[in-house]
């Protein structure tokens, strides 16, 4: 255990060295950028469209967040004793940190434009439970894809498919399941019941995708996945 | 060994202008394939499908009006559009994230035709979209109840939606050498499209730069009334693509006098459509407009059925069968004189916000009952209430809840004269989460705890029964005053007594 | 003989229902040895499997005495071994320096002094102390190759994996790289996947061929050679029956296959012996 901080604490810095920032930087840029409409154009919107650019905001961050599993290296320090879920819940603690300060700025931006009346009836708590679902989301898809192919950059894959699903919740969720509820619905509650759930689910597909598989694991780079699945491998 | 010998073959002729464009066509095929096939445009292609074909639906869906339903085939290319966007881009990116841009920048086409290929080898996909409107647009249309007409303009801009985003997707990939521009980039149009100037009262203009023109009013209007800029919005939507798609050439070297020329014009284009957009309404739509708010009959198509009157905007006479069996059976239920008294029925529209506007019409004056532009399923129910409203009360002034025999007379007759009355009944209070309101034209129909009680009890009893007790007494039960518990006595049933939350109720 | 330091029974791995890698059994020994392939011989998947970056379907294999089918024993494996991949990443705004002082954090060498230390050791090792400093996006392609195998060699690994590292190399480089390799050999067991044959021929003490996912040869770089003893012949001609033959700069053509009567014998090579064993029999395998 001593081992394991003592490992974890000298790759903090590479870590953040090797975080692709510029591109974790622009899909936050343009977050900010979206939250910070309505100040810079007075535009005085009523909450529920406040929670709304909150949400493009929190959509973008998470296209950043695709590409926070992605790693040039990862080929050329695949077999090393340092673990993978160690290794990635590193880069993880480090993106979300950095992304925690940037959403707290999204709120501050939608706040900075909207009247303290207006303001008071824009949950920010559950627009973050919302937002950490939607990147827990982006993380999920770049998980399964290195687990389940060679694959070093799943990032801009990822960032294509990303918009999908939230279209797709938004268009096809039946009314008593609807993700995007205005503030102050009746169903507010049993919709963010939801995004807690996908929050949770989210997370554990990545922890589940982070762990090394025992058996059958990777592929040879170039090549797709196979079809079936065999037994592990069995000591003679 | 033979086949590396080499063999002496007739040198290939130094390319023409024609062989360059062969070879841009069939490299567009070959990217129009890759792009429809690409599983984005396949995910968003099937869940559109899916969207078309899900079985059910609102029973209103039967009586479709069709300058309203042709844009709405608009949001679903939008999405389509977003999902080529994406593809588009990740195609041009292709050779760029691959690592092939090296061996490719000696080959004979050059860049900046390659990218001619990438905007070309949109428009196959743009036509599966447009072929998805116009199947979209036909079922509506080949449905019995539709009414109205559509709009050419309307229903082709889904399509270049889908164009202007997919050629937006080519020069995001020839500008920014990152394939996160594409999605980021779809978030922006998300932002803008839906959020921004959606939800808030901007100048025409300013609506009319956004990728969506939204209008979601109330009720449809006829189709002179609408006043959107349709054929001006398509005009900027496809002005905007060619701008895009010589900015892309550009970007990639393609710097002839034809490129420049087209994107001089293409943005003169875009700048008039924007300034024209503005304009929108015209004086005539908006002059047209205050007639047939103020003064429809000046403009409307009359029927004489029995006692009754029909009264509509051309384009919705076929639906006068509908109002009349439904006015037929409110009579019947009336009976007496109910079922003889004189009555206009006239459709009206709140036309002065546009197709955007959420107001009410006017009420309508005496003798004559209000019509609205919608129906099927809850709008037949309102309109029976509409009906009956006027044999029972006479106008449609608001003056407060019915908290008396006329409420529950009122009520007892829309339900009844409606198919699957008691369920839409029910229908209609969860959805607004207010029992007892049915929301006919003009104002709403409310009734209390008290009254809504009494119509319950008497829905649970045969009808046959009701109606000969409502025959027999429709004087009584018609005239102002006669109480609930009267009512309910006169009726066969007994009225609960009045509560706090009663008492705070307005009374007509 | 000596001890075997890696052996192998049995390895299996399939894709799709092929075979990429189909019942591999080996017993590698200290210093270098070759292995041998055309492209889709399952080369690289057998040492992705030796390297633990993949698990095998079937068959077991020890490193060093450690089991990686475990996972403990795959960490403990891990440990003691060095792989560089077919195309090594790396992160370019990184310095040399600095990637191999990370993947020395990742081989848990936390002590920083000690750390730094080896990440120059491996650095010099490869000759790159000049460009320590230097961000690895503006390193040549020989270099990075070096910057790869320098990270292979932190932490003094007893088992080298190590996956065409001369593709792409001029012939200077190949010589250093060579120099290096052999130079890795000393003590320790290195597997070097290779389609240079001269690479081989100079480096190895033996030479293993797979094609198509079975081994077809093991023994002595002498003894594949000496698989094309008798079968390579010189001719005006291309001889109808050779398996492979080619106009040398003489203007004669050498001839490799089964030769005619009275052919006149030319001296084998290894690449001789090399291509007469992927067409011929399953296992053509020499006595140890």
């Amino acid at each position: 255990m001593r081992r394991r901080a003592a490992v974890a604490l000298a790759l903090a810095r590479p870590t953040v060295r090797s975080l692709p920032w510029r591109l974790l930087g622009g899909g936050w840029a343009l977050g900010v950028a979206v939250a910070a409409v309505p100040a810079l154009f007075a535009l005085h919107l009523p909450a529920a469209v406040l929670a709304d650019v909150a949400r493009v905001a929190a959509l973008c961050g998470a296209v950043g967040t695709a590409f926070a599993l992605d790693d040039p290296a990862r080929h050329t320090t695949g077999t090393v004793p340092v673990p993978r879920p160690l290794r990635q819940t590193l880069r993880v603690a480090v993106a979300g940190l950095a992304g925690a300060l940037w959403w707290a700025a999204v709120l501050g931006a939608v706040r900075a434009g909207a009247d303290a009346g207006t303001w008071a009836g824009v949950p920010a708590g559950a627009l973050t439970v919302e937002a950490a679902a939607l990147s827990g989301l982006a993380l999920a898809l770049a998980g399964a894809a290195v687990r389940f192919s060679a694959v070093r950059l799943p990032g801009p894959a990822v960032a294509a498919a990303l918009p999908a699903p939230p279209v797709a919740a938004a268009v096809f969720l039946p009314d008593g399941y609807a993700l995007f509820v205005p503030p102050g619905d009746p169903r507010w509650a049993d919709a963010h019941t939801l995004w807690a759930g996908i929050l949770t689910a989210t997370l554990a597909v990545w922890a589940a995708c982070a762990l090394e598989p025992r058996h059958r694991s990777g592929r040879v780079p170039g090549r797709t996945r196979g079809g079936e699945e065999r037994g592990g491998a069995t000591a003679r | 060994m033979t086949a590396l010998t080499r063999t002496p073959v007739t040198a290939p002729a130094p390319p023409s202008a024609r062989q360059g464009l062969r070879a841009v066509l069939a490299l567009a095929r070959v990217e129009a394939r890759r792009l429809l096939l690409h599983p984005l445009v396949l995910v968003a292609l099937a869940g559109y499908l899916a969207l078309l074909l899900w079985p059910g639906g609102e029973p209103e869906d039967a009586y479709p009006v069709l300058q309203d339903i042709d844009r709405e085939t608009q949001l679903g290319q939008l999405l389509l559009g977003l999902a080529v966007m994406i593809a588009a881009n990740l195609g041009v990116l292709r050779s760029h994230r691959r690592g092939t841009d090296g061996s490719f920048a000696v080959l004979v086409v050059r860049p900046w035709r390659r990218t001619c290929a990438h905007v070309l080898s949109v428009l196959p996909t743009v036509l599966v979209g447009a072929l998805l409107v116009a199947g979209q647009f036909t079922a509506e249309a080949l449905k019995p109840g539709a009414v109205g007409h559509g709009s050419v303009f309307e229903l082709v801009t889904g399509p270049l939606l889908v164009l202007l985003l997919g050629v937006l997707g080519v020069l995001l990939g020839r500008v920014v050498r990152s394939s996160f521009a594409a999605p980021l980039a779809a978030v922006a149009v998300i932002a803008v499209s839906f959020v921004f100037v959606a939800g808030s009262g901007s100048p025409a203009w300013v609506r009319g730069m956004t990728p969506l023109l939204f209008d979601e009013g109330a009720r449809p209007l006829p189709s002179a009334l609408q006043g959107r800029p349709a054929g001006r919005h398509a005009l900027y939507l496809l002005a905007l693509a060619v701008l895009a798609a010589a900015g892309a050439v550009r970007a990639s070297g393609g710097r002839t006098r034809a490129v420049r020329v087209t994107a001089l014009t293409a943005l003169g284009a875009v700048v008039a459509a924007v300034v024209l957009q503005g304009t929108a309404p015209s004086d005539a739509v908006r002059e047209a407009r205050e007639v047939a708010t103020r003064d429809p009959a000046e403009v409307q198509d009359c029927e004489r059925r029995g006692p009754t009157t029909y009264c509509a905007f051309p384009e919705f006479t076929p639906w006068i069968d509908e109002w009349a069996r439904v006015t037929d059976r409110v009579r019947s239920l009336a009976g007496g004189s109910g079922a003889e008294q004189a009555l206009t029925v006239r459709q009206k529209v709140a036309a002065l916000d546009g197709p955007s506007g959420t107001g009410e019409p006017s009420p309508a004056a005496p003798g004559e009952v209000t019509a609205s532009t919608a129906w099927g399923g809850e709008r037949e129910l309102e309109f029976a209430a509409s009906v009956a409203r006027g044999l029972v009360v006479g106008h449609e002034r608001h003056a407060g809840a019915y908290c008396d025999a006329r409420g529950v007379l009122t009520v007892w007759l829309a339900i009844h004269a409606t198919r699957d009355g008691e369920a839409l009944f029910a229908e209609t209070g969860n959805a607004y989460d207010s029992p007892g309101v049915i929301h006919a034209p003009v104002t709403a129909i409310a009734l209390r705890d008290r009254e809504l009680t009494v119509v319950q009890r008497l829905l649970a009893l045969p009808r046959e029964r009701v109606g000969r007790a409502v025959r027999a007494h429709w004087a009584e039960l018609s005239a102002a005053g006669t109480t609930t518990d009267r009512a309910a006595a006169v009726l066969g049933v007994t009225a609960p007594a009045e509560t706090a939350a009663d008492r705070a109720w307005r009374c007509a | 003989m000596t001890r075997p330091t890696v052996s192998a029974a049995g390895l299996t791995l399939s894709y799709r229902g092929t075979r990429a890698v189909d019942e591999v059994t080996l017993r590698l020994t200290e210093g270098v040895t070759g292995l041998l392939g055309p492209n889709g011989a399952g080369k690289t998947t057998l040492l992705r499997i030796l390297a633990t970056a993949t698990a095998p379907d079937n068959g077991a294999f020890t490193v060093l005495g450690h089991d990686p089918s475990t996972v403990a024993g795959r960490q403990d494996a891990r440990r003691v071994l060095g792989y560089l991949p077919q195309n090594p990443g790396f992160h370019p705004d990184f310095t040399a320096f600095e990637f191999v002082d990370y993947v020395a954090v990742l081989k848990e060498l936390t002590d920083r002094r000690t750390r730094h230390a080896e990440a120059r050791r491996v650095l010099d090792a490869v000759g790159l102390a000049d460009v320590r400093g230097k961000r690895i996006r503006k390193l040549s392609g020989g270099m990075k190759q070096r910057v790869a195998l320098a990270a292979a060699l932190v932490g003094d690994p007893g088992f080298l994996v190590l996956d065409e590292p001369t593709v792409g190399l001029d012939p200077e480089q190949r010589m250093r790289f060579r120099e290096l390799i052999a130079e890795a050999g000393e003590g320790r067991t290195v597997l070097l996947s290779t389609h240079q044959t001269e690479d081989v021929a100079m480096l190895c003490h033996r030479v293993v061929v797979m094609d198509q996912g079975r081994v077809r040869f093991d023994g002595t770089p002498a003894e594949l050679t000496a698989v094309a003893d008798g079968r390579v012949w010189r001719s005006a001609e291309r001889h109808p029956g050779a398996r492979a033959g080619w106009r040398t700069g003489t203007g004669e053509f050498r001839n490799v296959g089964d030769p005619p009567e009275g052919a006149r014998p030319a001296e084998p090579t290894l690449e001789d012996g090399y291509l007469l064993t992927l067409g011929g029999d399953p296992v053509a395998e020499a006595a140890v």
